[in-house]
């Protein structure tokens, strides 16, 4: 990973500096954030069934982010 | 439900005609300008009638944009701001928001721009076409709130009410007053089901309209709802209307700590406590019944399953089922905010089309869990001559729970 990342509701988060000299971020809690990976996931599982004959997996190891 | 807070901090700030426009609102503006995909555009149930970019996520921020640029007038782009439905689906598209929302801390919320814009423009001397039935409609809910105590409960005559407000019924003005069946019906399930609860008998003006007319007003009637939930001991909020439910679950964390007042939809209420108490309905329904999911759960709270799940539990009824993520370009026409009384005509063509498609799937019943889709269903209905009736969730529950919920009038608690 080599982005710059909070961990929080265990999930990764961009660190806050990184977006201050682009955008203002917004007051964000856990229920918002999952209300978006819900939304991700559903999306996702519509294309998914309308456009992938197979799923890969990403290579192991990678989709964990380093400590 | 987990409150979910989404807030931008910037937007507390009013737009004018004699200030130049925020510089974080401008780049709020670009960040959507900048997108090509438009998923926005593709999913809005608006454009998918007017077929007018203006009327779309993309277009709202471009008007912006271009305002900004001093290339576009507000006076003449406001109009374009009415056509929101406010049901959030082109947040949920939006690629800021599904992509990297989380990641970034930073997401789409067009649904609170659109609101802002209007309010703002307003305040600022401005005018929106045909706002008068908007303000009509909530001087109705302000007349509600003067004599509220009786009008509240009216819809409960002939049922005994426990009054133990540590489980409360959240009944509002459009409940109480015109889908009267639904509350009436949850008192009767709940009731059905051993709950003791009792009714919300001052829920002032919550409709959403008025926050895109007064925010300020809005939040002294949440306030006071608030004080009151801590004053009465509210534990639990069982709230009928998933307007208002969509209400607590967004707006009201933006300014009011809710924690220890649990705020649960109607269903999801009802489901959770015949699960607790292994209660199953005993008498069949017989039929196919398509369900039509609301906005407000669907695409604003993004929870959906309860109203599934409980007709799922009673036998015989089939539902021929559109998943969730399919319906978030559906919506019944009335939209979540004043769209229906700007703009009848579009959303009797919106609600036609979403009660066509249910034709269309073989259904001769349309399963609602919100009482506004309920009430626009059966105006479409009329005036279309579909062969398709709207019915809520609770109408057949209720049926498969033994209740005849028209002529009886039980005790509850």
């Amino acid at each position: 990973m080599a982005e710059d990342v909070l961990y929080k509701y265990g999930e990764i988060e961009i660190l806050p500096t990184r977006m201050e000299k682009y955008v203002q971020q917004q007051e964000m809690n856990e229920g918002e954030r999952e209300r978006i990976v819900r939304a991700r996931n559903i999306h996702l599982d519509w294309y998914h069934r309308h456009f992938a004959h197979e799923i890969l997996p990403p290579p192991e190891g990678e989709w964990e982010p380093k400590a | 439900m987990t409150y979910q807070l989404s807030k931008k901090d910037f937007y507390a700030e009013p737009l004018t005609k004699t200030k130049t426009i925020p510089e974080e609102f401008v780049k709020e503006a670009y960040l959507v300008f900048a997108c090509r995909h438009k998923f926005c555009r593709d999913i809005c149930p608006n454009f998918d009638l007017t077929r007018r970019e203006a009327h779309t996520s993309y277009g709202f921020h471009t008007s912006i944009l271009a305002v900004s640029r001093g290339v576009g007038d507000l006076d003449k782009l406001v109009d374009d701001f009415t056509y929101c439905l406010e049901c959030g689906a082109c947040e949920l598209r939006c690629p800021n928001t599904s992509m990297g929302g989380d990641f970034y801390r930073r997401s789409t919320t067009t649904v609170d721009l659109v609101r802002k814009v209007r309010r703002d423009h307003m305040a600022d001397g401005g005018e929106i076409g045909n706002w008068s039935a908007v303000k009509d409609y909530l001087d109705e809910h302000r007349g509600f709130v003067a004599g509220q105590g009786e009008l509240v409960t009216r819809w409960a005559e002939g049922i005994k009410l426990a009054g133990d407000m540590k489980t409360a019924l959240f009944v509002d003005f459009f409940t109480a007053s015109q889908g009267t069946e639904v509350p009436r019906l949850a008192a009767q399930i709940l009731g059905k089901l051993g709950v003791r609860f009792g009714v919300y008998t001052t829920p002032g003006v919550t409709a959403p309209e008025l926050l895109s007319q007064d925010e300020e007003e809005w939040k002294k009637y949440a306030a006071a709802n608030v004080a009151s939930f801590r004053e009465l001991g509210v534990k639990t909020l069982v709230v009928v209307n998933p307007h208002d439910y969509a209400l607590f679950i967004r707006e009201y964390p933006k300014w009011f700590d809710m924690d220890g007042i649990e705020t649960v939809f109607v269903t999801d209420f009802v489901l959770r406590t015949m699960k607790e108490r292994g209660f199953t309905p005993a008498l069949g329904v017989e039929g196919k019944f398509a369900y039509h999911d609301p906005c407000t759960l669907n695409k604003l709270v993004v929870e959906a399953d309860s109203p599934r799940e409980l007709v799922a539990m009673i036998p015989g009824a089939e539902i021929i089922d559109v998943p969730p993520g399919n319906q978030w370009r559906y919506c019944c026409g009335n939209g979540n905010g004043p769209y229906r009384k700007l703009h009848e005509d579009v959303a009797y063509r919106i609600g036609q089309k979403r009660l066509r498609a249910a034709a269309d799937l073989g259904a001769d019943t349309i399963l609602v869990a919100c009482p506004h889709c309920k009430d626009q269903f059966t105006d479409v209905k009329a005036k279309a001559g579909l062969p398709v009736e709207p019915v809520h969730v609770f109408e057949i529950l209720a049926k498969a729970m033994g209740i005849d919920w028209q002529t009886t009038s039980p005790t509850i608690g």
